[in-house]
């Protein structure tokens, strides 16, 4: 299934379009941080569901996380899928989390945002995107979540590294927050390469490398963590060293990855 | 002659090092996850180690056999858990040959294999040793993990037996031609840096 499929709102919450974020999908409006939000969104066209996506509106929508679910569900036209979402235990402004629960057809994700950059307004938006789907048009930052993504996969794994000393020689742990940055940037990067190799770093940061076997390029190695930073380093067949470091995801950051891989593919 | 503590493996022998990730190996490479945080480090200031920086492993002569080098890596995830921070696993191992990793990075850092036993546990420690260390920043470290990526192989743990290299004696003969080959490499190095 290529195409999104589209939500309507079920309940009595209204649904609100924006122009700019057509197709339409199930939006929940809130004026204030409840406890908790049951969200039913009602799916037009049966489909089969790997991921939920929840983002905000604020930043150019920069803001996004993608949860996998543990196994796709499915979801029949005329059926609901209950969404829920917390916000607790306060707003905060970079930090979002989540616990996902996994049942069969009932997600639990639990995300807090900020409500004081977009006119004291807090909006969650709930995606359900269908398998092999790529939000990537609708959508910036949000992680194209095909489970046939290896490093979003391997970044589930990773999820059990939140301990000092998980590599048996004293590596740091790697922050839910580094995997939720990674999983973004990750959904951005570009394909020139192929998929990367990934591998978890003692340094609790996420490690990408592409070594393709023909080009101007020997390697390019991919540092994301910890926390929101990432680092872009290379070595051309002609011995020279190259580095990129960025923080954050902005709206320009998909741009300098891609003139980034342009680039050293030439 | 048997080697002392602090001396260099003979060239033809093998240094490996446990890998507890199944993501480090990958075709025969190592991924450069594996060199992050505190892999690569200062010696024990009390040893007095004359070199800078030290990447813990073994040595394939004194390992014993290809079941021997398991079991040994298998306890030491055992023990590895036990410490904390969730269980590892035995997934495979880098490794070179000493005689291929004797390099000299840049003209300043020298790497080598040193045999550093640590009774009971480990009596084939050993450690891939950098001297001549001088770098201070992240963008040469950066640069500095490439080329150490470019210098190791890997093997998954089923790989161990058939393709572990087993060490080789070294003659008196190759021992020296190895010996003027780093020379003359330096040697070199330092005459192309000058006319730079």
């Amino acid at each position: 299934m290529n195409a999104l499929a589209k939500f309507e709102k079920s309940t009595s919450t209204p649904l609100i379009c924006q122009d700019l974020m057509e197709p339409i999908y199930g939006r929940v409006l809130l004026d204030e941080i409840p406890a908790s939000l049951t969200a039913d969104l009602k799916v037009k066209q049966s489909s089969t569901f790997d991921s939920l996506v929840i983002t905000h509106p604020d930043y150019d929508h920069i803001s996004a996380c993608t949860i996998m679910l543990s196994a796709p569900i499915f979801v029949r036209v005329g059926r609901t899928t209950d969404v829920k979402m917390h916000a607790s235990p306060s707003i905060c402004l970079t930090t979002q989390r989540y616990l996902f629960a996994g049942a069969p057809q009932m997600i639990f994700a639990t995300t807090i945002h900020d409500s004081s950059a977009n006119n004291s307004q807090v909006c969650t938006y709930a995606l359900l995107t269908p398998r092999g789907t790529s939000t990537d048009s609708l959508l910036t930052g949000i992680a194209n979540d095909s489970p046939s993504n290896p490093a979003l996969q391997a970044l589930t794994s990773y999820e059990s590294l939140n301990q000092p000393n998980w590599d048996g020689y004293d590596a740091q742990p790697i922050t839910r927050a580094t995997l939720d940055y990674a999983r973004q940037l990750i959904g951005i990067m570009p394909q020139i390469f192929g998929p990367p190799d990934i591998s978890p770093s003692g340094e609790g940061a996420i490690t990408l490398e592409w070594i393709p076997g023909t080009g101007p390029l020997h390697k390019l190695f991919f540092d994301i963590g910890p926390g929101e930073q990432w680092r872009a380093y290379w070595k051309r067949r002609s011995g020279e060293f190259g580095r990129l470091p960025g923080v954050g995801i902005t709206k320009d950051t998909k741009g300098i990855l891609k003139q980034l891989f342009v680039d050293l593919s030439k | 002659m048997p080697l002392s503590d602090g001396e260099p493996a003979d060239d033809g022998d093998v240094w490996f090092r446990i890998a507890t990730h199944k993501d480090y190996i990958k075709d025969g490479r190592v991924l450069h996850g594996a060199f992050g945080g505190r892999a690569i480090g200062p010696p024990d200031p009390e040893r007095q180690r004359p070199w800078d920086r030290e990447l813990s492993g073994r040595l394939r002569s004194l390992a014993g056999s290809e079941a021997q080098i398991a079991a040994h890596a298998e306890q030491f995830c055992l023990d590895q858990t036990a410490r904390g921070g969730g269980k590892k696993v035995f997934h495979g191992v880098m490794y070179s040959r000493v005689t291929e990793i004797k390099k000299i990075y840049k003209q300043t850092i020298h790497s080598n294999v040193h045999f550093t036993p640590d009774p009971p546990s480990d009596s084939a420690h050993a450690d891939l040793t950098f001297s001549g260390w001088n770098i201070d920043d992240k963008p040469q470290l950066e640069e500095f993990t490439i080329w150490l990526s470019d210098n190791l192989h890997a093997l998954h743990s089923i790989q161990v037996e058939e393709h572990l290299p087993k060490a080789e004696p070294i003659s008196i003969v190759a021992r020296t031609i190895s010996m003027i080959r780093m020379s003359v490499k330096g040697l070199v190095r330092k005459f192309s840096f000058a006319i730079e």
